[in-house]
């Protein structure tokens, strides 16, 4: 392949772009949910009946629109965990925290979110509570569920 | 269907950085190689397909910008936004076609150029993973803890892959990190994301991998020792994480399956003499052990089988723990496996490979697998 050459210096840029991502009836009632009621919505699959949470339009699996909304938790099992010790520049918690998949209460499939009280403390099996944002402080994302507490 | 096969292929030494080479310099230099190897010139080429990522790039369409550096003008030129194995599977699917009777595939990236942890941080979608922070170190380290409590497999089987690994990709002259690690430097890396070790995951990487496949015609005319394609597929499962199970590999299996009944391979465990698999992180290849029916993981693991010089040698080439150029880590893959075969593999050869399976992998958690049987000219 020949030598590598001595190349100019790098050029240092960066990209920033504004998104107005539409939610759609499924993200959308769930992030809604959260926000106004502090619920955690799953949509029903009619065709193989797993309750989805969190949400989709259209199961994953069968392809099957889902209907039907069913209030899973606020309590749930832990599925898998990690401590994270190396977090990312984008991630809102400080190390170390956990990463926890969890099977909501009702729910048939997993929550990815994180414990953010107890965090050392979680195990798989363990049960955790959301925590949600105080009422007023609420702005429609996924945050309004502010993590999960080791029980 | 008609015969084709792996002419030839070529790889940069890839790099942890190289900020000498814009990619379509490296593209080209890659590409070239590939051609003279095989004795090709450009104009004998019907077809390019490519495998490159905007993110990685920093450009929409990213292909644009090196196509004309692997040769596309006014030919048959397309991209896959998936791992070059994906473009691979493309191209031998317009020789299938009689679309064409040779074509050329690249896969590349220059990962320091926004970090792998951009990319996939990017990769999950913006309602309910990217809020987290996630990227995909920590949702396999989700995958990992997953799998660990259902094999009942622990930590020390994945830092003895990630060991074994270093050690056969010393003998690599185009890895990255080429020098041996013990199982105890691997557990004492520091923890990324429990249970997932800093050597036990694959390092950023700038690297191209290009591919020539032909129609047996061609290839024969172009090589003696053609690397037969007998068998290929690939399956995806469920794109959300916590919509699958992280320790479940079935979409691989599917895939094995698959190439396994195109390519007549009744017994995995014994069919092939050398594997390459795509695992980013140490767990990843445990898994793939079993899901491509290559035995149990805890047995071949204690039996050291999946290292180079053991019964069923497991990325000889150190594998993507040794070099990690996304977009070709899968591709690099096939066209190591391809080497084993036709016997060119160098100082990583595995002594008698015949028969070799290639795996390459995509999206969060191996999402997606494809599955390659390949054979060597008898």
């Amino acid at each position: 392949m020949g030598g590598e050459p001595v190349g100019p210096a790098v050029l240092e840029g960066e990209i920033h772009l504004a998104y107005r991502w539409t939610t759609g009836p499924a993200t959308g009632a769930f992030l809604t949910a959260l926000r106004d009621r502090g619920v955690i919505l799953g949509l029903r699959c009619p065709s193989c009946r797993r309750v989805l949470c969190p949400p989709l339009e259209v199961c994953p699996r069968c392809g099957t629109e889902t209907a039907g909304e069913v209030e899973c938790g606020p309590g749930g099992r832990v599925t898998a965990w990690t401590l994270v010790e190396a977090p990312t520049p984008w991630t809102p918690w400080e190390a170390p925290y956990a990463l926890i998949s969890v099977r909501l209460d009702g729910a048939s499939t997993d929550l990815v979110h994180a414990v953010t009280e107890g965090a050392r403390r979680v195990r798989t099996g363990a049960r955790v509570k959301a925590v949600f944002r105080t009422v007023g402080r609420r702005v429609g994302d996924i945050l309004d569920l502010e993590g999960f507490a080791v029980e | 269907m008609e015969p084709v096969a792996i002419v030839a292929s070529a790889q940069t030494e890839h790099a942890a950085a190289r900020p000498g080479l814009e990619p379509a310099e490296m593209v080209h230099r890659t590409v070239r190689g590939c051609l003279e190897a095989a004795g090709v010139a450009i104009a004998d080429v019907d077809a390019v397909v490519s495998a490159g990522d905007d993110v990685l790039d920093g450009r929409s369409i990213s292909n644009v910008f090196v196509a004309e550096a692997y040769g596309a003008f006014l030919k048959e030129e397309a991209k896959v936004e998936e791992d070059g194995a994906w473009a691979l599977i493309y191209a031998l699917l317009k020789l299938w076609s009689g679309a064409c009777r040779t074509a050329l595939v690249v896969g590349y990236s220059k990962g320091s150029e926004c970090g792998p942890g951009a990319y996939s941080h990017l990769q999950c979608e913006p309602f309910y993973l990217r809020p987290l922070g996630a990227d995909g170190v920590q949702l396999a380290a989700l995958q990992a803890r997953r799998f660990l409590d259902r094999s009942g497999l622990d930590e020390g089987h994945a830092a003895w892959v990630a060991s074994k690994n270093r050690a056969d990709g010393e003998r690599n002259d185009r890895a990255v990190l080429r020098s041996a690690v013990s199982p105890r430097e691997v557990a004492a890396s520091g923890v990324l994301a429990s249970p997932v070790r800093r050597l036990e995951v694959a390092p950023v990487t700038d690297g191209c991998c290009a591919v020539l496949v032909a129609v047996e015609e061609e290839a024969r005319r172009r090589t003696p020792r053609p690397a037969w394609v007998r068998g290929v597929a690939h399956a995806a499962e469920v794109y959300y994480p916590g919509h699958r199970d992280l320790a479940d590999t079935t979409a691989c299996r599917v895939a094995a399956r698959r190439a396994y009944e195109a390519a007549g391979v009744d017994d995995p465990g014994r069919a092939f003499q050398v594997a390459e698999v795509h695992s980013e992180v140490a767990h990843q290849e445990l898994m793939l052990y079993e899901a491509l029916g290559l035995g149990e993981a805890r047995a071949l693991v204690d039996e050291g089988a999946t290292a180079l010089g053991g019964r069923i040698p497991v990325n000889p080439s150190g594998g993507p723990l040794c070099a990690n150029p996304i977009m070709a880590t899968g591709l690099v893959r096939v066209a190591e496996a391809a080497l084993q075969v036709s016997g060119q593999a160098g100082a990583h050869q595995v002594e008698g490979a015949r028969r070799a399976v290639a795996h390459a992998a995509g999206g969060l958690c191996m999402q997606s697998s494809a599955v390659f049987v390949l054979e060597g000219s008898p």
